[in-house]
């Protein structure tokens, strides 16, 4: 087993995907099966509804929300039908509103949106042990993004965001069950993840110490995933997941075998 | 040609995700208890996207809802016929209106999603089902910002919300698919205290709409399910479910 992991820069909660992937699809295109090494692609498009965010060293308090829409293509090697290696290339945006209250007591209302900017990923995830129809998996990602804000508004009046930058990292591991039910394949795991994002600098204020930076990290480090693949075994497959307790996402994606 | 009739007993339902009625006659078989059994266990998870959901409050105009729900549930299916569900889980809503000319947003979330749900095979001809369904519950604890004109007004919004709603349906089974069609009447009532404004109350706009789904399964221990709300709500869901 091995994992793919950098040092912490910018990334997000990311995907975890059925631990079950290596093997999911038996047949592909080109590649013939025993081959002992092939490939995949596919799209992945992860949408989370709220990231669960905290902010830390300018200031305190809740991300009252954090917003994240990407749409990527993601290339996999796989090796011996029992790891995979990957990387997830997209686009992405970010939406963020948070509350900070200033050294002379008042309370204000920060809202940020960016655009569609690069975000990208590597990852792998192996398959530990396999039992029957069930299998137990363990995974690891990283994934980067660095964005330009479009708008940004303090207490509603809108504020330049020129020469600003959003960075986000994130790297997680994920540990997952999974038990084959004919086409189905649902799953069930635990994650846990390390987000970390830093805004600035603007020329207003955004934190608690009168700065125009501010860094948010993730609430709760550990969160739980269940999902479900659709594959008859040969080309393709289909997935959806969703994720709880650390964030609200879901995802959809598709591979298809070469 | 067979055909059953099941009597329909009205039970309360919600502003919620709906599934396929007849779920309880497609998965036939499940993972540990024999299809022999007149009893089985299912459980579930489903994720809910509610894009605008339309409210009246007095003195407020043009009140809109927009929010992510996740709950889990504990399926008691009988005959396969008959559902009766406990539904937990928790979400997010984000409540726009108007008063006056001033601009008022919260943004609330956490707190308890519960609720019950019945769900009854009415008639069965062939692989067409009609069936009948209620939920009803509600979401405590809500917490989070408010805002008036884009400014922080209040520490903490608490909000609940109780809902009730009832509907029918028709299924038909076509290989791995079951398409559903039906139409449900709701009814939801928010509460929301600790506002500058002091207490707000909104219910629904409107009290009947249709919606829409497709299950996809072999009938064997596990389902996939996507649903789509609309008039009373616009709303997508997605749901599974596996038989013990």
């Amino acid at each position: 087993m091995i994992a793919v992991f950098i040092a912490a820069s910018p990334l997000w909660a990311a995907p975890v995907g059925d631990p079950a992937y290596p093997q999911l699809i038996r047949q592909g295109f080109f590649i013939p099966q025993s081959s002992c090494i092939d490939g995949r692609s596919g799209y992945e498009g992860d949408f989370v509804s709220d990231a669960r965010l905290e902010q830390y060293k300018q200031g305190v308090g809740r991300v009252d929300s954090y917003q994240q829409d990407t749409n990527s293509g993601t290339v996999t090697i796989n090796i011996v039908n029992r790891l995979d290696l990957y990387t997830i290339l997209g686009s992405s945006r970010a939406q963020a509103d948070w509350r900070f209250t200033d050294t002379s007591g008042e309370v204000h209302r920060i809202e940020l949106e960016t655009l569609y900017d690069f975000l990208w990923g590597l990852g792998a995830r192996a398959i530990l042990y396999e039992w029957g129809q069930i299998c137990l998996g363990l995974g690891g990602r990283y994934e980067h993004a660095k964005y330009d804000p479009v708008w940004m508004t303090v207490d509603g009046l809108t504020k330049s965001t020129g020469g600003t930058r959003l960075h986000w990292c994130e790297w997680q591991m994920d540990l997952d069950l999974s038990y084959t039910i004919d086409l189905f394949t649902p799953y069930v795991g635990v994650k846990y993840s390390n987000v970390r994002a830093k805004v600035g600098t603007f020329s207003t204020p955004i934190a608690g110490n009168d700065t125009g930076t501010n860094s948010f990290k993730n609430r709760t480090p550990v969160g739980i995933c269940i999902g479900c693949s659709l594959s008859t075994g040969k080309y393709f497959f289909l997935n959806v997941e969703g994720r709880l307790v650390d964030e609200e996402a879901v995802t959809i994606s598709g591979d298809f075998r070469f | 040609m067979r055909s059953r009739f099941y009597f329909l007993f009205a039970l309360k339902a919600l502003a919620a995700p709906i599934g396929n009625p007849a779920s309880s006659a497609i998965l036939q078989e499940g993972l540990l208890i024999s299809d022999t059994v007149w009893t089985q266990p299912r459980v579930g998870f489903f994720e809910d996207f509610t894009l605008n959901h339309r409210l009246v409050g007095s003195s407020l105009k043009n009140v809109s809802l927009e929010g992510t729900s996740i709950v889990g549930s504990l399926v008691w299916s009988m005959f396969e016929r008959l559902d009766i569900a406990l539904l937990l889980g928790s979400g997010q809503n984000t409540f726009r209106m108007m008063q006056g000319t001033k601009a008022l947003e919260t943004r609330v979330s956490g707190g308890l999603i519960w609720y019950g749900e019945g769900k009854l095979i009415l008639l069965e001809v062939q692989d067409t089902t009609f069936s009948a369904f209620g939920e009803a519950g509600g979401w405590d604890w809500m917490t989070g910002p408010f805002y008036a004109d884009d400014r922080p007004v209040a520490s903490n919004a608490h909000l609940k919300m109780r809902f009730w709603e009832t509907g029918v349906a028709l299924s038909q089974q076509i290989g791995f698919f079951s398409p559903y069609l039906g139409v449900v009447v709701m009814h939801s009532r928010w509460k929301m205290d600790h506002t500058s404004l002091g207490i707000l109350r909104f219910h629904q706009k409107y009290p009947v709409g249709p919606f829409l789904g497709c299950t996809l399964s072999k009938g064997v221990k596990i389902l996939l399910n996507i649903e789509w709300r609309g008039w009373v709500e616009n709303a997508l869901a997605l749901s599974g479910e596996v038989r013990f």
